[in-house]
């Protein structure tokens, strides 16, 4: 039975490049110096992750983007505002746990990292956002074989 | 921002500051290591290393502070099932001591099996429930952990019970003052109250089900048949026999309308008397509830009706996961993902315009881990002793320092070491 | 919302009956889409719900500000809804669709009434359960219903078989051990709340154990659709059949895949080689207070209104007004099992109403047969998720002693049911369901189902005889674990 797609027809961005980070000095300067975290660094990890419905990056899709994201190194905070597709998009908690796990492998554990919904974005923007935010659900979730497969799989293509 | 203090330092009784106390158990690390490299799948791992430290060590735990009662929350662990996950960090596994007797201890979460393998190196005889709960444990579909009821034997605790009925992961469990029943809860958004029979038989006596989503804690009051449960409802519930309708129910909703939390309730707290109650929430506060302000109205078990008298904000920056409420010295001790550990006191100053008490903050351990701390509990007969546990994945025994008292170096007893679970 | 399903359903999460995922396209029962619904689907960023042939609801488009209605129909078989299944607005669009179907008079309905029903009905209004039976008979009528039936008879007919079962079992049980798994205890299959939890939760330990008959409602499902249509001279597909029973569990099992057959289209109730329409045994199912809500909507003083002369072709009443039935509020299958197979095991037959002993609380009971002081059969009811929690837990540790259960998901049985008329104003629960017993067997004769006329006759016409195969075929079915899906869990973690 074909199942429907909620937006068959998203709208496609293109993918910034990434040219511009060769360019800062840090890269060339001294090497035990701590880098800070900036927005850039945590876009570049969760723009390749792919939308579970369709094949596209959440970058493309314009799901993610740099602006809506909030990083404060020093207090060890992290946030994200993402933007579903739709406003009744059933995806987007998935979404929101595609992007906590990504970055629970990839930032250091002081982070406190909070994943909402753009305001506005969704019908259930305070009920998405719960859940995104409650670390036992989110637990729970990766303990769900299911989740975790579809999990893993939107996140393929952030790994390389 | 924490809010700055209004009022001029209250003179407490003591003027505390926190030193951490060290205690080393060398055979605690001996496990650690050996459980880290052997990789466990998820289910295993976390929660049974809790449950294996606690079943082993707790006869020196209880020397150290006799009777305590480590009611340490259990958090559903993440990561070994699949490659690439961190492995859980610090999931702490809960167990709650019978009152008033040595051998029950109801736990949830835990995984025998993983005792069970233990016992294998030490050519321990196992129990065959042990080993039927571990086949349960590995069932693909993940089954939901089974609450275990363990009995110790001379030093050592061996499951006799296992009560299967929860859906999903059992969230707490509590035992009444009595000792005769016993309360789980869930993320299945119910509440069971299960009673003891005679030969370590369980019979659930009601299942409750009034939350509209995952429960994240019970507790019983101190001395009635009192059940108070906490939820991601934003709510808080009150449970008591309703001895016409011969079953338990719901008596009183604490929500947002009534100067409840407006998000996720994660804890509840007596106080000695169990007149006063206190809750912590996702909404950063605290709340401060009191049942003796009315006693004409009655809510069941012979207690009043709980009203909001005071709310305790400002201070945490992230979600509060836990509270307890000391029997000894009255201050309330609250976790919270902000890594730091606060303590609070009644100001007991004449009332304010209000005539409602007040709370202020008296002590505070900031970076108390270097992650979120999701429990803490005050040791039940020393005023000074505190436990809190960790994602970091450490316990950490604190001490209450007194302006008026002092302390040898490194706290009491036992020397230097952090106890790493 | 959520307090009217059984506690046994709620606690097994209605979400995972009622499945969500990405698109609430009805795909119904295997039938294509049509061209121009096809087409309908290609807006982006709306959610369109189709309406498939004439079976369905004909459902507003989705737009953005709009609350999606959707009815069961379409719940269960699809796999996409937008809104979570509690928040589902079942009720109204029961009581709204029953009445366009009456209004577009494309089919003949008709409505089946539980005696619980009947009970509530009869207790809120303050009359007898036949005065009931009578004016809502003329009401419905009133409405366009073609006939109103009682399903006590079709009752009769799902405890024979029961029975007949029981005794089968008990057979097998004592005789050859390869056999012996899952026979005993049978554990009755009348409550679609307890089914359904037994089918999410406990799966292969406890199904087997589950009774194969059918409960009253499908039977009767099964009379109207596939024998007493011939009668009436409607085809199957013809036919739009409603019940009204005390609970919203029953419309889970309305809409179960295993109660939909394929017509014969040569006529007859045989499976030729070709296909012929695939309908459903019920089609709808309301609940005593939407019952009541309707009356209530139109203004209709219930009590004033005149009694029509009943439909006695699948009725337990007789010609002279007598109402028969069955003692046991959740349909008496413990009491007509237990007098049944002392009879046909033990020869005994047990007069007057059953010594009962109440074990842990009010809703928990058992009786026992004593032959020659040993006790040989011993039965219980448990009523109440608790009491089925404990139950189970014994049966799967393999410590049950019982040999049937009558199981049911509501504490004091059906007459309890979530469905039913809420007490008046001033009156507790616990007084009504007295009332609400007294009234239930108010002037009613109780007779043994193998008495009763109407059923001799169609065991004799159609089945062939109780636990027969042709009455296997039609009267028994199935149950399956229930895994949960990965749809409802993508959203709901």
């Amino acid at each position: 039975m074909a199942v429907e797609l909620i937006n068959p027809n998203p709208v496609i961005h293109e993918r910034k490049s990434k040219a511009h980070r060769l360019d800062l000095p840090s890269v060339h300067g001294d090497e035990d110096a701590a880098e800070e975290f900036d927005a850039t660094e945590i876009f570049d990890h969760i723009r390749d992750i792919t939308d579970p419905e369709h094949p596209y990056s959440l970058e493309q899709l314009n799901v993610v983007s740099e602006e809506a994201i909030m990083v404060d190194d020093k207090g060890s905070k992290v946030g994200i505002k993402f933007t579903p597709t739709v406003q009744h998009c059933s995806m987007a908690t998935l979404i929101g746990l595609c992007i906590r796990v990504k970055l629970l492998r990839s930032l250091p554990p002081r982070f406190k990292v909070d994943i909402n919904v753009a305001p506005g974005s969704h019908a259930s923007e305070a009920a998405v956002n719960k859940q995104l935010n409650d670390k036992e659900r989110v637990a729970a979730a990766l303990e769900n074989p299911h989740l975790v497969d579809m999990v893993e799989k939107c996140l393929a293509s952030s790994e390389q | 921002m924490p809010k700055k203090l209004t009022k001029p330092r209250p003179r407490a009784r003591f003027y505390p500051y926190l030193i951490p106390a060290f205690y080393k158990i060398s055979s605690y690390l001996t496990v650690l290591e050996v459980i880290h490299s052997e990789k466990e799948p998820a289910y295993v791992s976390p929660r049974c290393k809790k449950l294996n430290l606690y079943s082993e060590g707790a006869t020196t735990l209880k020397k150290l502070h006799s009777g305590v009662t480590l009611t340490l929350r259990t958090r559903a662990s993440d990561g070994g099932s699949s490659p690439g996950l961190k492995p859980a960090r610090g999931a702490v596994l809960g167990g709650a001591q019978r009152p008033g007797m040595e051998r029950g201890m109801g736990t949830f979460g835990g995984c025998p099996g993983l005792l069970q393998r233990r016992q294998d190196r030490e050519s321990v005889g196992q129990r065959s429930r042990a080993r039927h709960q571990m086949g349960l444990q590995g069932h693909p579909g993940g089954v939901a952990p089974p609450d275990s009821i363990w009995e110790q034997t001379g030093g050592e605790f061996e499951c006799v019970a296992s009560l299967e009925g929860h859906e999903n992961e059992v969230k707490s469990v509590a035992w009444n003052a009595g000792g005769n029943l016993l309360a789980t809860c869930s993320r299945d958004k119910s509440v069971w109250i299960w009673e003891a029979q005679p030969g370590n038989e369980y019979e659930c006596v009601s299942v409750l089900q009034g939350h509209s989503q995952d429960v994240k804690m019970v507790r019983w009051h101190p001395t009635r048949d009192l059940l108070v449960s906490a939820s991601y409802d934003d709510t808080i519930k009150v449970w008591a026999e309703d001895g016409d309708e011969d079953d338990w129910r719901c008596v009183q909703t604490l929500s947002s309308a009534a100067q409840g939390h407006t998000s996720t309730v994660w804890g509840v707290a007596f106080d000695s008397t169990g007149d006063r109650m206190v809750s912590c929430s996702d909404d950063l506060t605290l709340k401060v509830w009191d049942t003796h302000t009315d006693p004409t109205t009655s809510m069941g078990a012979g207690a009043g009706a709980w009203k909001h008298v005071s709310t305790i904000s400002g201070y945490h920056e992230r979600t509060i996961f836990s509270v307890d409420w000391s029997r000894m010295n009255g201050l309330i001790a609250s976790a919270s993902g902000d890594d730091a550990i606060r303590i609070f006191a009644d100001d007991e100053e004449p009332p304010s315009t209000t005539g409602q008490p007040t709370f202020s903050q008296v002590a505070k351990k900031e970076k108390a881990h270097s992650t979120d701390v999701n429990c803490v509990r005050w040791h039940p007969t020393d005023p000074r002793l505190l436990a809190s546990a960790s994602d970091d994945m450490c316990v950490k025994i604190w001490e209450l320092r007194g302006r008026s008292e002092s302390f040898p170096n490194g706290g009491s007893a036992n020397g230097s070491k952090d106890v790493h679970l | 919302m959520a307090e009217k399903w059984s506690g046994a359903v709620r606690v097994a999460d209605l979400n995972d009956f009622i499945a969500p995922s990405q698109a609430c396209v009805v795909n119904l029962k295997g039938q294509k889409q049509s061209e121009e619904e096809q087409q309908g689907q290609a807006k982006d960023g709306l959610v369109q719900i189709q309406a498939r042939k004439i079976d369905f609801p004909q459902v507003r488009k989705a737009a953005t500000d709009e609350a999606i209605k959707v009815s069961l129909h379409d719940c269960l078989a699809c796999s996409g809804c937008i809104t979570s299944a509690e928040t589902v607005m079942l009720q109204q669009q029961s009581t709204d669709e029953f009445v366009q179907r009456l209004s577009s008079a494309t089919q003949a309905v008709v409505v089946s009434l539980s005696p619980q029903s009947r009970a509530s009905l009869a207790t809120h209004y303050g009359i007898t359960p036949l005065q009931a039976f009578r004016k809502l008979t003329g009401f419905l009528k009133s409405l366009g219903v073609r006939a109103v039936f009682d399903t006590s008879c079709s009752r009769d007919l799902s405890l024979l078989e029961s029975c007949q079962e029981f005794v089968d079992r008990y057979r097998k049980a004592a005789g050859n051990s390869a056999t012996k798994q899952g026979e005993l205890p049978m554990l009755a299959s009348a409550c679609p709340g307890w089914v359904c939890y037994a089918e999410k939760t406990h799966g292969q330990h406890i199904l087997p154990h589950i009774s194969s008959t059918k409960s009253p409602q499908q039977v009767m499902g099964t009379l109207v659709k596939r024998h007493a249509c011939y009668r009436l001279g409607l085809r199957p597909e013809d036919i739009y059949h409603v019940t009204i029973m005390p609970c919203y569990d029953k419309k889970l099992e309305a809409a179960r895949d295993d109660f939909i057959f394929a017509v014969d289209p040569g006529g007859g109730t045989g499976d030729s080689g070709q296909a012929g329409p695939r309908v459903t045994e019920v089609d709808s199912v309301l609940t005593s207070g939407e019952i009541l809500d309707l009356l209530e909507s139109r203004g209709v003083d219930f009590a004033a209104l005149e009694e029509a002369p009943l439909d006695l072709m699948l009725s337990s009443v007789d010609e002279a007004g007598h109402v028969y039935g069955v003692r046991g509020g959740a349909g008496g299958y413990l009491e007509t099992n237990f007098r049944h197979a002392a009879r046909v095991l033990f020869g005994q037959t047990v007069e007057g109403p059953l010594q009962m002993k109440t074990l842990r609380n009010a809703d928990f009971k058992e009786v026992s047969l004593e032959v020659d002081g040993k006790r040989v059969l011993h039965f219980a009811a448990a009523y109440g998720f608790r009491n089925i929690q404990n139950l189970v837990r014994k049966i799967k540790q393999g410590k049950c002693e019982y040999q049937f259960v009558e199981i049911m998901a509501c504490p004091a049985g059906c007459l309890n049911g979530g469905g039913q008329i809420k007490p008046r104003k001033g009156q507790t629960a616990k007084d009504l369901i007295q009332h609400l017993e007294a009234a239930y067997l108010h002037e009613v004769t109780v007779r043994d189902p193998a008495d009763n006329p109407l059923v001799q006759e169609l065991y004799r016409t159609w089945l062939g005889g109780p636990y027969s195969e042709n009455a296997r075929s039609l009267l028994h079915t199935q149950y399956h674990e229930r895994e949960r899906t990965v749809t409802a869990s993508i959203s709901n973690w």
